[in-house]
């Protein structure tokens, strides 16, 4: 191989690093509105993971507003929204409202005072908590 | 907080030349928490050789009752198989009874979702037994470390790409303690508890997970 070509290679490769790196998005968060949150969440089984106490859950968003979440093999029975600020609200008892927030590929829900703690790792579409015949569980407290 | 340990002595018959190895696997319906918030619960069917569990992420996991040797199966919450692996060469079961410090590779041979063929390789070595307490009892634990890599395709180097270091109580069949290096870092993963059929209760893994990372939740 002759010099002229490696040192294009090398060029080549390292004003590739250049450009991946300058268009990285891991570093930029974007504040995802009101429509994009209902349309990422609206009629999803999505699976988050809370990076503080390492556990996992499935949360269903039923497009008429309620919500079914499992944990482990608990589950529990709410409300969602998205509110005029494009914050998401779960009520399970007490309402909270968090902004998404999409940092690379990745989403994320902000909880106040601990930062983008909850990560979303994945939405599938449709319900695949309460299959069809099934009951939409009750009460606003994981059980068993 | 007791949490009810199930019975030992729940011999499943391995079948497949190793009954020497064979473990008392929890009965369907248990639940096994780690303190990373990993959890499994085990189904019905399958058999000692070839467990059917279920994990805190709702996948589906055909688990060996070798711990050395990885699932041989993931199925998703949406119901579609995410990978399968079976064992293409060596012979892990071997350090199922070997003497400290033997050593084997083996490789096994997975197939993803889409379609792709990948070899992983493995090299293990049986430790030697450790005595300590285990979810409240003496435990005699066999202690292992593997390494996975890949093989440079044309100088045949070794590059590692986990460190794990096993645990393992028969007793329970289960893997007690798990310490892993890969590139991203290190965990370190205890047996929190065994819930028997039934006794599973949220609140109870909650308090478990909040023990173990300290009291923050």
């Amino acid at each position: 191989m002759s010099p002229r070509i490696v040192a294009s290679l090398l060029a080549a490769l390292l004003l590739g690093g250049c450009v991946s790196n300058m268009t990285r998005p891991q570093d930029t968060e974007r504040r995802l509105d009101a429509a994009e949150v209902r349309a990422l969440f609206s009629n999803r089984t999505v699976e988050s993971y809370n990076r503080n106490s390492g556990m996992t859950s499935f949360t269903y968003y039923h497009p008429d507003g309620r919500v079914v979440q499992q944990r482990y093999w608990s589950r529990r029975a709410g409300r969602w929204r998205v509110d005029g600020r494009g914050r998401v609200c779960l009520d399970f008892g007490r309402e909270r409202c968090r902004r998404v927030v999409q940092i690379g590929d990745t989403y994320y829900k902000v909880v106040p005072g601990k930062g983008a703690s909850i990560r979303y790792r994945r939405f599938i579409e449709g319900n695949l908590l309460v299959r069809k015949g099934e009951r939409w569980p009750r009460g606003s407290v994981f059980r068993p | 907080m007791k949490h009810r340990i199930l019975p030992h002595g729940l011999l499943l018959a391995a079948g497949l030349g190793w009954a020497a190895a064979a473990a008392a696997l929890p009965p369907p319906g248990s639940v096994v928490l780690y303190s990373d918030g990993t959890a499994l619960k085990r189904l019905p069917g399958g058999s000692a050789a070839a467990a059917q569990w279920q994990d805190h992420r709702l996948r589906h996991l055909t688990l060996p009752s070798n711990p050395l040797l990885p699932p041989l199966a993931r199925v998703g919450l949406d119901g579609r198989i995410q990978y399968r692996e079976h064992l293409d060469s060596g012979d892990p079961d071997r350090l199922l009874r070997a003497a400290p410090g033997t050593r084997e590779s083996f490789q096994t041979r997975r197939t993803t979702a889409d379609g792709a063929v990948r070899t992983r390789h493995f090299e293990c070595a049986y430790l030697g037994e450790t005595v300590r307490p285990v979810l409240g009892r003496r435990d005699t634990l066999r202690r292992y470390r593997c390494e996975r890599f890949t093989l440079h395709r044309k100088f045949w180097t070794r590059d590692v790409k986990e460190v794990v270091e096993l645990d393992y109580s028969p007793r329970l069949g289960l893997v007690v303690e798990r310490r892993r290096e890969t590139a991203r870092g290190r965990s370190v993963r205890r047996l929190l508890a065994v819930f028997a059929p039934g006794a599973y209760r949220y609140e109870k893994v909650r308090a478990l997970l909040a023990g173990a990372r300290g009291g923050k939740r």
